[in-house]
């Protein structure tokens, strides 16, 4: 199989992170932050060494300030729900994800908030514009993706930030498709609150997100219960991450997301990206050419994620992806969780067909895609 | 991190397990010698059960030094006095 639905989850894994998987049941079996035993002191240990290379990492200020959580979704949701103050506005852009869309329409919908989206313009000074021309003394809170992932968009965070602190309001930034892809960080961007998925970009397993705060805004928890400290106490802990971690953690999926983190400071962020964007600009060109193929932007890599959009002819998306997997290729149809941007794009009947790379395609997967997408518009492949 | 002293003069409560581990980090690479344990007396405190440091000498310069750095520190005082 040839996988390039690496904006879903990155595939395969390194060795170390499988590894790391296997040997964490093993070595790090105990409950982390419950009992005071050998076992469980060092899986804490392990826990707390994975929060300071995120922290490190994202240029967090603090170590316990990195949060883990079921997933990104997860993570968005607490940071959404738990800063967003009621009676007030939230502003975020038209390429979000449902994971953000969706929290926000919930909290539209219970009569708590008002929302706007803000259009991605031709450039960042536009983009920044739009942003500033719909902030108001309601706003409370503005969430927006570092990046698209159906259209690879990377929208103006620092800028975006910036205006956030002027205003004195927390920034929450979805790092879905960024983290461990683009140089994030948390601090010179403004960022309040990162949330991320620990299976993309860092190469950990599925599992394991994380919500990193950074500075003073601190949402309220959603979750509430057991914390392994002030066990006699009925109200839930203050600080952070246990106010945030209640209930047993995802110690295998955090230890191996660790070593992601490894992985991907040892290649380097840089020498990633620059490898992927020769892939998708490769893959761009080359569809260019193809009449039959249809692109929605330019791939300009100082601008974007190593993530390209297209359709073939007037056929459905979900056709195209069914065609490529019975060639062995793995790409993603359809609308991505994502309405917002698919509306923005003008693609919101059609879908769009997604191909994704990550550090271990080559160009032969490209050149093989780039085969069967010309039989697929020749119909040579029904 | 040393576990297995526990005849230490001092200890610090700290409000978590990764306060804890921050704590010891810290306190052992500015050479004090550090014990990491569960709270001694958690059924017959007023919050129950925690982690604490334990250590020999400068216990309020240590503590000083732990709040600079953002350390949850709840309590501290003589082992003697735990409770």
């Amino acid at each position: 199989m040839i996988y390039l639905d690496n904006a879903a989850t990155t595939y395969p894994k390194p060795a170390r992170v499988v590894e790391a998987f296997r040997r964490s049941a093993h070595l790090y079996g105990a409950n982390p932050g419950r009992g005071g035993y050998e076992m469980s002191m060092k899986t804490s240990l392990k826990i707390y060494s994975v929060r300071k290379k995120l922290a490190e990492l994202f240029n967090a200020d603090e170590p316990e300030k990195v949060i883990f959580t079921s997933n990104c979704t997860d993570a968005l949701n607490i940071a959404i729900r738990g800063f967003a103050k009621d009676s007030s506005h939230v502003l975020t852009s038209r390429l979000e994800h449902n994971s953000v869309m969706r929290p926000l329409e919930h909290l539209k919908k219970s009569g708590r908030i008002v929302y706007d989206c803000a259009s991605p313009g031709e450039n960042d000074d536009k983009t920044v514009e739009n942003f500033r021309a719909l902030l108001s003394k309601r706003t409370s809170l503005i969430v927006c993706t570092y990046a698209s992932n159906v259209f690879g968009d990377i929208l103006p965070i620092r800028r975006i930030g910036l205006l956030a602190k002027e205003h004195s309001i927390p920034f929450v930034v979805d790092a879905a498709q960024a983290a461990g892809i683009l140089n994030i960080d948390m601090e010179k961007d403004n960022v309040s609150c990162l949330c991320l998925p620990g299976h993309k970009g860092l190469y950990g397993p599925m599992g394991p997100g994380a919500m990193i705060l950074c500075g003073d805004f601190v949402p309220k928890p959603l979750t509430y219960g057991g914390t392994g400290t002030f066990s006699k106490l009925l109200d839930q802990p203050e600080e952070p991450p246990e106010s945030f971690e209640s209930g047993t953690l995802n110690v295998p999926g955090i230890i191996s997301l660790g070593e992601g983190v490894e992985f991907v400071r040892s290649v380097g962020i840089k020498t990633m990206r620059y490898r992927e964007n020769r892939l998708i600009e490769y893959l761009y060109s080359s569809l260019r050419e193809m009449d039959q193929v249809k692109l929605y932007n330019e791939f300009d890599g100082s601008r974007r994620v190593p993530v390209l959009s297209l359709n073939i002819g007037d056929l459905p998306c979900e056709q195209v992806s069914d065609l490529l997997g019975r060639e062995k290729i793995a790409v993603r149809g359809g609308f991505h969780c994502n309405p917002s941007a698919h509306k923005h794009y003008g693609t919101y009947d059609s879908g769009t067909v997604r191909v994704s790379v990550s550090h271990f395609n080559c160009k032969k997967d490209i050149d093989f895609l780039l085969n069967s997408i010309k039989k697929i518009a020749k119909r040579q492949i029904i | 991190m040393k576990r297995g002293d526990i005849l230490k003069k001092y200890y610090i409560k700290v409000g978590s397990v990764t306060h804890a581990m921050k704590g010891s980090q810290l306190l052992s690479a500015n050479g004090y010698k550090v014990a990491l344990r569960r709270n001694l007396k958690a059924h017959s405190s007023d919050e129950g059960c925690g982690y604490s440091l334990y250590i020999d000498s400068n216990v309020e310069e240590a503590v000083r030094f732990l709040k600079s750095r953002n350390v949850n520190v709840i309590g501290y005082g003589d082992v003697s006095d735990y409770r």
